[in-house]
């Protein structure tokens, strides 16, 4: 229990870094509900991606974020205007948002250990359900911003 | 002073985001090559001649670790800076990186202060309007 309460906590921390750093963004947290839910509520399509890790502890993490708000973060992350946002720009921009919430979320976790990160991929939403092991444990985090919300998941094994 | 930077990074928005960073940090007389991979980097520093390589670590084919590895045995391109990008921020990695023969190290997500910072630290302090400056005037010209 502790050290899911500590991954949330790291999860959190690097969210907020990354999105208030590099994007600009202020945000609130919500940590009920999970990705099902999540993909249910929406009402506009999901863009999602996957990175897997290991290291102390192995796992994956999936990202789910609607695609209105990927093309106003790409806008903002690559300083183009919103006509110039293509399908590439917003699939790299949240495999990079993927990767930099993931990576810092390790440096957040525990600094002195070295977790290998795999090349993030975007995957269908139906696959970011996918549970681990009875072993694993899990953070969900639903990440809202003034431009509506985002979900992070993270799954955890040693 | 004009320079030439090799950006390596898989990931082609974090590529003009670095860019737009260095370009905004002023050093914006400076000519950009691209990369995706250490491979790519490889190929872009034989044929070019450049001042600069900021890279990331974790990329597809090489990354950026096995890049600096692979400019370390050449004569010409161990001479030239590189300074890692990259999400990876355990002590372990950034001494691995330094040990290597990195030249500086910056943590994502980064702030445009810090790259400025780093860039001064490895090519001097410069700004867009800097040709334009001479301390001694016409006088100290020499031609």
């Amino acid at each position: 229990m502790t050290a899911k309460m500590s991954l949330k906590e790291a999860m959190t921390t690097s969210i907020s870094e990354v999105l208030e750093t590099m994007f600009f963004m202020s945000l609130e947290f919500d940590y009920t509900g999970n990705m099902k839910e999540c993909i249910e509520a929406s009402d506009e399509s999901l863009m999602a991606t996957r990175l897997d890790f290991n290291g102390p502890l192995k796992g994956w993490f999936n990202f789910a974020i609607p695609d209105s708000i990927i093309h106003t973060f790409a806008e903002n992350f690559m300083g183009i205007e919103k006509d110039q946002v293509t399908a590439e720009f917003k699939e790299g921009t949240i495999k990079e948002l993927t990767n930099m919430i993931a990576g810092n979320t390790f440096s957040c976790l525990d600094p002195e250990s070295v977790y290998n990160l795999g090349i993030p991929e975007v995957v269908d939403i139906a696959e970011t359900v996918e549970s681990g092991s009875d072993a694993s444990g899990e953070v969900f985090i639903l990440v809202e911003t003034i431009d509506g919300s985002l979900a992070l998941k993270g799954v955890f094994s040693k | 002073m004009a320079v030439n930077i090799l950006i390596v990074d898989d990931s082609m928005p974090m590529r003009a985001v670095i860019i737009k960073t260095i370009r905004a940090s002023g050093y914006g007389a400076a000519t950009y090559f691209q990369a995706e991979n250490g491979q790519d980097a490889l190929v872009q520093l034989r044929d070019n001649w450049l001042d600069l390589v900021v890279t990331d670590y974790n990329m597809p084919d090489m990354n950026g670790l096995d890049l600096i590895k692979e400019m370390k045995k050449d004569d010409v391109l161990s001479a030239i800076p590189v300074i890692v990008v990259t999400t990876e921020g355990s002590q372990k990695k950034i001494e691995e990186f330094m040990e290597q023969g990195a030249a500086g190290y910056v943590k994502k997500p980064f702030t445009p202060e810090l790259i400025r910072k780093k860039l001064a630290e490895i090519l001097g302090e410069m700004s867009d309007d800097s040709e334009d400056e001479f301390e001694g005037g016409d006088d100290d010209l020499d031609f």
